[in-house]
């Protein structure tokens, strides 16, 4: 269990840091928990026109060729 | 050999050979000792439960380290760090994680056991499951207790896993760039610096690549020694195993296996 928590740690943190708004991450609460979850961060990166350009990067996949 | 001369001189590259060898074999000796204690435990789970702990012990080392390393920087953030809080909670004082050599290096090697031992896990685990059950058994009939089946049956059957492992890993430890580039970059005051670090910093920072280029050739004889007596050892451990099975072959009327008779 203790290793699993030590395994699993950072990705948590990172998980709940991806759900904190930058005022929540600034603000003196604890960093353990989310008190107001927004998925913002989330529906920002998916509608950046920076993620279009990445994407056909990463192979043939797009967004336009994933709709077809 | 001008450059060579002029790193042998410079009192920063004693200190990165210094820092490499401290971060990679104490990163490589606990990555092997919690990825062995992991193994064991990972084993000794029931077949059904397994495969979802397998998979969760290896998010580590699957996650691209720039991502995870990102994840540690958050944790360890002077301002905003999450262990500190934690440590608050206790009345402990807040920790440079990252600001003080000491603790620097401590955050570095900490972060590369992270990544690292899933991989020496899953090694071991592979070379738990491919030990003979028989062995244990016997052991036991023999009056073996748990230490004595792990020294004189478990270990002498991964010795082989565990040396290459420790091998490959000394290896990527040593070259090792990317967790002290975005956690330290090198800092404070080049006290985290690893020969990969200080090479880039020298070479492609400071323009001067020659000099980076001496600096990442001069892992090459360490590692060369390093690969020379755990290989020796391995492969003067296979032939001893060889002569065994020879000997045992052919005490039961039975001509050793790889002969030409056996063919």
């Amino acid at each position: 269990m203790l290793f699993a928590i030590f395994f699993l740690l950072p990705p948590i943190y990172m998980v709940i840091t991806s759900l904190k708004t930058s005022n929540e991450i600034s603000a003196a609460t604890s960093p353990w928990w989310v008190y107001h979850p927004t998925l913002e961060n989330y529906t920002g990166l998916l509608t950046s026109p920076e993620l279009s350009d990445v994407l056909p990067q990463l192979g043939d996949w797009s967004p336009c060729s994933a709709s077809r | 050999m001008s450059n060579f001369t002029f790193l042998f001189k410079r009192e920063t590259f004693w200190m990165v050979v210094q820092q490499s060898c401290i971060f990679a074999i104490t990163a490589v000796i606990f990555k092997a000792l919690i990825g062995f204690i992991v193994a064991h435990f990972v084993h000794n789970i029931p077949a059904k439960g397994q495969r979802k702990w397998r998979g969760m012990l290896l998010v580590p080392w699957v996650i691209p380290p720039a991502m995870s390393c990102l994840a540690w920087l958050w944790l360890f953030d002077p301002s905003y760090s999450a262990f500190n809080w934690v440590l608050a909670l206790f009345g402990i004082g807040p920790v440079s994680w990252t600001g003080d050599a000491y603790w620097a290096r401590f955050s570095v090697i900490l972060i590369n056991i992270w990544i690292g031992a899933p991989f020496f896990m899953i090694m071991y685990l592979a070379a738990l499951k491919s030990v003979p059950e028989q062995l244990y058994e016997a052991a036991e009939i023999d009056g073996a207790n748990w230490w004595q089946r792990m020294w004189y049956v478990t270990l002498p059957m991964m010795r082989n896993i565990i040396a290459i492992t420790a091998l490959f890993s000394l290896i990527v430890t040593f070259a090792n760039f990317d967790i002290v580039r975005i956690i330290t970059a090198g800092g404070p005051i080049d006290k985290t610096h690893v020969f990969a670090t200080w090479s880039f910093w020298l070479g492609i920072q400071g323009g001067d690549i020659p000099l980076g280029a001496c600096v990442s050739l001069f892992m090459v004889p360490i590692l060369a020694v390093a690969a020379t007596f755990i290989l020796r050892d391995i492969n003067r451990r296979g032939a001893r195993y060889d002569g065994c099975r020879s000997t045992a072959a052919v005490a039961n009327g039975r001509a050793p296996p790889g002969s030409d008779t056996a063919a």
